[in-house]
């Protein structure tokens, strides 16, 4: 250990620390310093354990069950709530379904979930013998089915049921398609056919995979497989809170957005000819945006074009698979055309809900009757869809169907109190991924209306919701938890989260409204929590906390995916909401910066409850300025503080080794920057 | 001038805030992200330092980091490791902490690169208030010094002497530490606490391992070690030569362990002993300053102070890598303005968050637990003091937080020390930690000499002496009548001091049993929310959070209760877990 390989020691580390390109030098230092290969990493440990997913086997009496590992509690709330998964029984067809959370039955499971479905339809409709073994997961990706269905075999599967496709967005995208993309972002426009190119290949490409894997694994075994593509709430379709904002920046967005602005006026003012001409000139100036589209579904539906709506609004649907914003999950029709593709080449069945529900519907577009938010079905939905699996699964097995009479016969008894708290989940998942408050209000009305209990848990959540205090502490929190509505809403309130508080002003206000229009009004015990937990007083509150950002959680997760220390703006606009009086002035600590200049003369403009305040310079570096916006601003109550960032001149193009980092950062930069935003009120 | 100071990436990350020369404000990052020693950058420490200190990032001068990347480097590279490996090219990049100073934290000024032992020496001498000062700085290994000797005059520091890894006398101590069955870099105070139950038996064959040389030189012998590229930290032969083999993780404490436990004890101090006259013949200083992990041995401590050389001592509060931020700070902050750091003789720790009562009240009404609030903080320690005297546990929330490792009274368990019984229920009911270890006192300085044997104030409890009082304490009296001591004065410490006041006016004993307010595992409390879920999920008796106490007996909690202890038990603490994917 001597001297001198401390010396090669710390001259390599300073040649690699200044990505010295001296490789011969590099290369001498190793030699000198004796080298040790990486220890083998302990995590290549062998699980002799039979595992599927969250269960384990286990013995009970020398027959092998499946058990839910308690290693494995953290998981529990996205699958199924089954203990024990019993051996196969002598005589019985056992039908293993995987999917995602539409297979779960969210927001009806654990009580009506379409496994559950399925089983009770067999039985009546076909043979008392069959069973259906649910192992749907919410959030699961189509690689990790594949994993699920080659270690089902320990369950003695006579038929797989794969109910999937919502979870496939931006599957297959390798390496080579990002630097393909990269370079066709060129020169500041944004080559739009050839992202769309790249990237329905890569579906096609990826679903052929899953098939031919698929076959491969169950080749040689005697399983039938049925592959049910979902279908996607379209009457209801709402490019989200999110999504309407410019997606990528490129040349055109400067114009994009002022003619989004003027579509909006148009459209507010019924001016359809104006809405479908310019929607028309957004979509030449960005194909891959949805919103444009969803407008001209709006004309073509008010002129009764069913068929140019369903066009229009698979196309808005098509156009999320492109965004590198968070959307909605859910299938599109490039997703489905490459399952159905892929599936026939292998020759394995397809069950497309798309079809099933166009002819229950008669050539009418899907929509809340059969889902409850844009993907997730009703009762009537998980009915329709598993009378049509019941009857294809029949058909394939003894090639005939079940009577059509036995079929419309089945109901589901729903109960009451299920069905209430399903429609106040939905109406929270609509409300948190950023849909229209017309459908959130029709959930919140459907969920009083359903069952009394509602109120409680309404009441309760607006408490919840209205406080600092962590779920976890508060005391509606166990009644919410162990009732009805904590136990569908699943993984869609989170009571475990403790930190994350955010102001929900949309579903509040549609709560609210639907308690008030029932004769209970909360209004003002709500505003007065508000004003005693996050009211902006003449001490001092950081804006940049959650409560104060974006009101949907769609947008609050994607605010910062950078996770910096700072506020990051990917879009044009920055919201910030607060309670506060109309009696003092308020005064406003703010530091940004703007590292991506826009045009010279272009400033950035601060409102205030949509008044204009005032212009701020563009700032490369971090400028901390202060301002003193009177007391005639503000309103008693919620209050809203906008920032319009400039349009930022297209980003570099950088290179590192984080590829989907360097095309995000390309596609969409940042448009403005806060590190400090603190707000009091001046005491006169 | 204003400083920030960084300390990441290895253990216990942190940061701290220099306005002008005054230490404003230092957190850990485990506070706030509520994961044990996060080694992540302390995003969440930057952003509080920041809004306490009321600046904003265009304000601040520098930000200074605790170590040199590219000098740690080196002695990895030194060591072995593979930095063409990618998950060590990942975990080990030398440009990790700028990028991510500039891209996450978001600062465009001047980084300044500290090395990690100066960092160390520059935590305690500019803390310190002495004007000059010997330097003895100690840990496991920065980059490559583990120990070094300097001396510092008028704001400059001269590290004259290091000791270079491999040779380190807290890999020594840790690798015993990891021998005895216990956690390194965490299980190093329970080998202390251990030890006055020993006898040292093992000195001999503990001088096999390390050998002293001249000046401040030593020497390990590396047959009996492994930490250099192996999985653990000592060889086959280290049992061989103990002539007893590793003790498993949670075995019984044979007498063995115990005497092994006491050697090591008495090495150590040997050591210091002998490098600290040396130290002192060299700088001929009266004044000594130490810091780094070994400086947090406060049976040593007290020892160099009665018997070695130097008159005075200031041992940094935050004697590990956390307190590597404020040294970088210091030391950057006396370079650049050439001013003396303001806040010197460090008074007190109390540089964390605070929360107001108003923040208090309204966690409490989200609750369904009954409390009493009142009005003033007289009251509120008349409450307490009362509940203490009749026997019970008491989770105290006060004021702004500790930074460094121990409660001081503003997030600690109280309790009577003169009840015997009290050592056990404690542990049995929240610190769930080995029994053998005691508890320690926080006294009234003026009351100190009747109990204690000891001299000077101890606000930071980096110490220990012997109980000299009549009065029995077995609570916080360890096997050998010594005892880690807080003193708490009125003027650095005032709600604390007031609540020992009315203590002894119960009592007639000035002193209270205090332990950090966590359960095994979880860092200290930081929000009145986290103290309400601790106090929930264990079984202390009564809540005090500012002027607010909740009482156990008075409310009945089983639904919260249960509900609680399920989730926490079921949840993963990792950055982001708060966020909800559901597809
Ligand atoms: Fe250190």
């Amino acid at each position: 250990m001597s001297d001198n390989l401390k010396l090669a020691s710390l001259e390599l580390a300073g040649l690699i620390s200044g990505k010295s390109n001296n490789h011969n030098r590099i290369n001498e230092l190793k030699s000198i310093l004796t080298y040790h290969p990486g220890q083998p990493s302990g995590n290549g440990v062998k699980d002799d354990v039979e595992r599927i997913g969250i269960y384990k086997a286990t013995m009970i009496n020398g027959e092998k069950h499946f058990e839910r590992d308690i290693e494995a509690q953290h998981y529990f709330g996205i699958w199924p709530k089954v203990n024990t998964i019993p051996p196969k029984k002598k005589g019985k067809h056992r039908i293993v379904m995987f999917g995602e959370s539409v297979a779960r039955g969210l927001f009806y499971e654990p009580y009506y979930a379409p496994p559950v479905i399925l089983e009770e339809i067999l039985k009546k409709c076909h043979s008392e013998d069959t069973e259906v073994i649910d192992l749907a997961v919410s959030s699961v990706g189509p690689d990790q089915i594949l994993d699920l269905c080659k270690r089902a075999f320990g369950l003695e599967p006579d038929t797989y049921v794969i109910f999937a496709g919502n979870n496939w967005k931006g599957i297959g995208v390798t390496e080579e398609d990002l630097d393909a993309i990269m370079a066709s972002i060129g020169s500041g426009k944004i080559n739009y056919e050839k992202i769309k190119q790249i990237l329905g290949n890569a579906v096609q490409h990826f679903a052929d995979e899953f098939f031919s894997k698929l076959s491969a694994l169950t080749s040689g075994k005697k399983i039938d497989l049925l592959f049910i593509i979902p279908e996607y709430n379209l009457m209801d379709y709402k490019t989200s809170v999110v999504q309407k904002d410019v997606s990528f920046v490129d040349v055109n967005t400067h114009e994009w957005l002022e003619v989004k602005t003027k579509t909006e006026k148009a459209f507010e003012e019924g001016d359809l000819e104006k809405v479908k001409m310019l929607s028309e000139k957004l979509l030449s100036l960005n194909p891959l945006h949805s919103l444009a589209y969803e407008w001209l579904a709006y004309c073509s539906l008010k002129e009764g074009k069913n068929d140019e709506a369903r066009e229009f609004l698979e196309q808005a649907r098509n156009n999320t698979m492109f965004s590198l914003k968070r959307t909605t999950p859910g299938i599109n029709n490039v997703t489905r055309k490459a399952i159905i593709a892929s599936a026939a080449k292998y020759n394995f069945p397809t069950l497309c809900l798309k079809e099933v529900f166009s002819e229950h519907l008669k050539g009418n577009l899907p929509g809340r009757e059969l889902f409850l938010d844009y993907c997730h079905l009703t009762t009537e939905g998980i009915k329709i869809s598993m009378s049509k699996a019941a009857d294809r699964l029949v058909q394939i097995w003894t090639g005939k169907n079940i009577s059509p009479e036995a079929l419309r016969d089945y109901k589901i008894s729903a109960d009451p109190a299920i069905l209430a708290a399903a429609h106040f989940c939905a109406a929270l998942h609509n409300a948190h991924w950023g849909q229209g408050h017309e459908i959130i209000n029709h959930h919140c009305r459907q969920a009083l209306d359903s069952h009394g209990e509602t109120i409680k848990a309404m009441t309760s959540y607006l408490d919840m919701i209205s406080r600092k205090a962590p779920w976890l502490v508060n005391k509606e929190t166990h009644y919410l938890k162990n009732s009805n509505f904590g136990k569908q809403i699943a993984g869609g309130i989170n009571i475990e989260m403790e930190s994350f508080k955010f102001n929900d002003i949309v579903f509040v206000e549609s709560i609210l409204q639907a308690m008030k229009e029932k004769g209970i009004h909360l209004s003002e015990k709500i505003e007065d929590l508000r004003q005693s937990e996050y009211a902006i007083g003449t001490s001092k509150v950081d804006l940049l906390q959650t409560y104060y950002l974006p009101s949907t959680f769609d947008s609050l997760v994607s605010f910062n995916y950078r996770e910096t220390s700072f506020y990051v703006e990917n879009g044009s606009r920055s919201n910030f909401h607060f309670v506060t009086s109309d009696k003092l002035p308020i005064e406003i600590d703010l530091t940004y910066r703007t590292p991506n200049p826009a045009k010279a003369d272009e400033k950035i403009e601060v409102y205030v409850n949509d008044d204009l305040f005032t212009a701020l310079p563009q700032e490369k570096n971090w400028k901390s300025i202060s301002l003193k916006i009177p007391q005639k601003y503000f309103k008693k109550g919620m209050n809203n503080l906008r920032i319009h960032w400039p349009v930022p001149l297209t980003n570099d193009v950088v290179h590192t080794e984080d590829k989907m980092k360097d095309l995000i950062l390309a596609l969409t930069p940042s448009w403005g920057e806060i590190h400090t935003f603190y707000c009091r009120q001046l005491l006169n | 001038m204003n400083v920030i100071g960084i300390s990441a990436y290895y253990h216990d990350s942190a940061c701290c805030i220099i306005r002008d020369g005054e230490l404003i404000a230092a957190a850990q990052e485990e506070r706030f992200t509520r994961i044990k020693h996060d080694p992540a950058l302390p995003v969440n420490a930057f952003k509080f330092c920041l809004k306490q200190a009321d600046l904003s990032i265009d304000k601040i001068d520098a930000i200074a980091y605790y170590e040199d990347p590219v000098k740690k480097l080196s002695r990895q590279l030194w060591c072995g490791a593979d930095y063409f490996n990618e998950a060590f090219t990942h975990k080990m990049d030398p440009s990790k902490p700028e990028r991510e100073i500039r891209e996450i934290l978001g600062f465009g000024g001047k980084i300044e690169f500290v090395d990690h032992h100066l960092s160390h020496a520059a935590s305690s001498y500019y803390f310190s208030g002495f004007k000059s000062a010997a330097l003895l700085t100690m840990d496991g290994v920065g980059e490559w010094a583990t120990t070094t000797y300097g001396i510092a005059k008028d704001r400059s520091i001269d590290l004259f002497e290091e000791v270079h890894f491999p040779d380190s006398v807290g890999l020594l101590y840790s690798t015993i530490t990891s021998y005895l069955g216990f956690g390194v870099n965490s299980g190093e105070y329970k080998v202390m606490g251990l030890a006055p139950y020993g006898e040292p038996l093992y000195i001999d064959k503990l001088y096999e391992l390390i050998q002293l040389k001249e000046k401040g030189q030593y020497k390990l012998n590396l047959e009996y070690f492994d930490f250099i590229r192996g999985n653990t930290m000592f060889s086959g032969k280290l049992a061989e030569l103990m002539g007893q083999p590793v003790r498993k993780k949670e075995s019984e404490l044979l007498k063995f362990h115990l005497d092994v436990a006491k050697s090591l004890q008495v090495v150590l101090e040997q050591i210091l002993l002998e490098k600290a006259k040396y130290l002192h013949s060299v700088t001929g200083e009266d004044n000594l300053c130490m810091a780094g992990g070994v400086a947090l041995n406060c049976v040593a401590n007290g020892k160099l102070l009665r018997e070695g050389p130097f008159k005075k001592m200031f041992v940094q509060p935050a004697s590990n890598d956390a307190g590597g931020a404020l040294g970088a700070a210091a030391h950057a902050y006396a370079k650049h303005s050439g001013n003396n750091i303001k806040s010197a003789p460090l008074r007190s720790v109390f540089l964390g968050p605070e929360y107001t009562n108003a923040d208090i009240r309204n966690l409490l009404d989200a609750t369904s637990l009954n409390s009493v609030s009142y009005e003033t903080t007289e009251e509120m320690q008349k409450a307490t003091a009362q509940r203490l005297a009749k026997g019970k546990v008491i989770g105290w929330f006060q004021g702004r937080m500790e930074f460094g490792p121990r409660a001081l009274g503003g997030r600690s368990i109280l309790a009577d020390p003169r009840n015997p019984e009290m050592r056990d229920r404690i542990n049995a009911m929240v610190k769930k930690r080995e029994a053998f270890r005691p508890f320690a006192p926080a006294i009234l300085e003026d009351k100190t000499k009747k109990y204690f044997d000891l001299s000077h104030s101890s606000p930071f409890m980096l110490e220990t002496c012997q109980v000299v009082s009549e009065e029995s304490l077995p609570a916080i009296t360890h096997v050998d009548k010594s005892a880690r001591v807080q003193t708490v004065n009125e003027k650095d410490n005032p709600c604390f001091a007031g609540l020992l006041a009315e203590f002894e006016k119960l009592t007639g004993c000035p002193i209270l049993l205090n332990t950090s307010f966590n359960v095994r595992g979880e860092p200290i409390v930081c929000t009145p929310a986290d103290a309400f879920l601790c106090f929930v999920n264990t079984d202390i008796d009564c809540l005090v959070l500012g002027n607010t106490i909740i009482d156990r007996e008075n409310n009945n909690m089983e639904d919260l209760v249960n509900m609680v202890k399920s989730i926490i038990k079921r949840k993963k603490r990792t950055l982001n877990h708060d966020v909800y994917t559901f597809i």
